[in-house]
């Protein structure tokens, strides 16, 4: 092929031939082997490397593509599709499970604490640290069991949550201090929890205002449980001001601080 | 872990090593094709189409993959991906395919073009630097003019002989390949 044909082939591609041209062209394919195989290649070449087009196999040896329509459709390709299915399914449940969980999860924790607070208001002589340890139900925080991940990073995630799940909240402490958790809800939760756990209200504010302060998602979760640690110790004030915050700027549970508010001020 | 690991559990249909590709490979390809006009649906059907694609071919042929497992399977979806997007435009200029393909057939057509893109990208690879360069600025639709401002070349008259003489390399490459007789089109 020499470069005026190429040329040609070239113009043709790239749609820039006259309605005659064209006419000419597609007539020189029917006749001229040679010229249809140039064109053929180069025509692969052009769509297949650029990534916005993509070349199709229109007409390819029809002996090769039959071998793989063969394989295709034999019984154990078949076995292969459903377990790919099967797969897919069950990770695409797990993601939805993984959602509806911490929604559960989430109400879980609302339900309790407004359980624990009503019941703490109606029977005031009973001990609220007693009522929270009956009552906060801390396993069901969201989990990373989950990520399917194995890195170092991950590993100490899991000893965190296990150490939480198993209410050692010292060991939880300590194994949360060799990683950032600066960008994690979840773990400043499991670390602001498990300060209040072991009555070092000090450091749970110190954590959860990290929480609030972070530019994360779910900073705002902060407030709520910086209320409820506010509760618990008896600090009733604070936690007025801090409920106010909520409904004001209409944060994460919002409804529920309404509640509380109204129960405080009683 | 080496590829062929990944490759002999699709064809024994290994359930757990599947669970696996899909932990460590499905977030990407979702996040690909969501960004590039399509949704979580069409992610699971080309991603479940990209495993049953190398499971088939590891079958009928024993072929390696040069990167990771991961890195080969993302472009194999991105490449299905690409395949749908083009399609429509595909029907209107060759009336022939308007046909409806049953999809065994359809699935071994997207093996035998992703055969030869990977063919046509060895053979790329194969020539000269300076002809990878022009040929990769063409192919990419980029105009002589610009062609000329990208490289040393001072005029479009002899980027357009470059452009001439690397691609009659390249073709001369596929066309000697074997491999190209069961995959180009008749």
């Amino acid at each position: 092929m020499n470069l005026e044909e190429d040329i040609l082939i070239e113009r043709f591609l790239r749609k820039e031939l006259s309605e005659e041209e064209k006419k000419a062209f597609l007539k020189r394919l029917d006749i001229d082997v040679e010229f249809k195989e140039s064109f053929l290649l180069e025509k692969e070449l052009y769509e297949s490397l650029n990534d916005k087009d993509w070349s199709y196999a229109n007409n390819v040896d029809p002996k090769e593509l039959e071998a793989y329509e063969v394989v295709f459709q034999n019984e154990e390709t078949k076995k292969l599709q459903e377990k790919i299915g099967k797969a897919s399914r069950e990770y695409q449940k797990k993601g939805k499970n993984n959602v509806v969980r911490l929604y559960t999860i989430i109400s879980a924790v609302a339900a309790v604490f407004l359980l624990f607070f009503t019941f703490n208001f109606l029977n005031a002589d009973i001990d609220n640290a007693e009522l929270y340890a009956s009552y906060v139900q801390k396993e069901e925080l969201p989990s990373y069991v989950t990520r399917g991940d194995s890195d170092a990073d991950t590993k100490i995630l899991l000893a965190a949550e296990k150490s939480f799940k198993g209410k050692e909240y010292k060991e939880t402490l300590e194994v949360l201090e060799h990683v950032n958790i600066n960008n994690d809800a979840t773990l400043l939760l499991y670390k602001g929890i498990s300060y209040i756990e072991l009555g070092n209200y000090e450091k749970g504010i110190t954590t959860f205002d990290i929480l609030i302060k972070s530019d994360l998602i779910d900073a705002e979760k902060g407030y709520w449980y910086k209320s409820l640690l506010y509760v618990k110790s008896n600090q009733f004030d604070k936690a007025e001001k801090t409920l106010k915050k909520i409904i004001a700027n209409n944060y994460f549970k919002k409804k529920q601080a309404e509640e509380l508010l109204s129960k405080i001020k009683k | 872990m080496e590829s062929s690991f990944f490759l002999e559990a699709l064809v024994k249909g290994d359930s757990k090593t599947i669970t696996e590709i899909y932990n460590t490979s499905f977030v990407q390809v979702k996040r690909f094709i969501t960004q590039n006009k399509g949704n979580s649906e069409d992610a699971e059907d080309i991603f479940q189409k990209a495993l049953l694609q190398l499971g088939v071919r590891y079958k009928r042929e024993k072929f390696t993959i040069k990167s990771s497992f991961e890195a080969y399977l993302f472009t194999v979806c991105k490449n299905l991906w690409r395949r749908e997007l083009n399609k429509h435009k595909n029907r209107v200029t060759n009336s022939e395919v308007v046909e409806l393909v049953s999809e065994p057939k359809d699935n071994s057509l997207a093996l035998i073009e992703q055969k030869r893109q990977e063919l046509f990208l060895e053979k790329l690879n194969d020539i000269s630097e300076n002809c990878k360069k022009v040929l990769s600025l063409f192919f990419a639709k980029v105009s002589y003019a610009e062609i000329v401002v990208e490289t040393e070349y001072n005029s479009e008259t002899v980027v357009r002989q470059r452009v001439f003489k690397c691609k009659k390399r390249l073709t001369e490459l596929v066309r000697n390949d074997a491999r190209y007789q069961s995959l180009k089109e008749l």
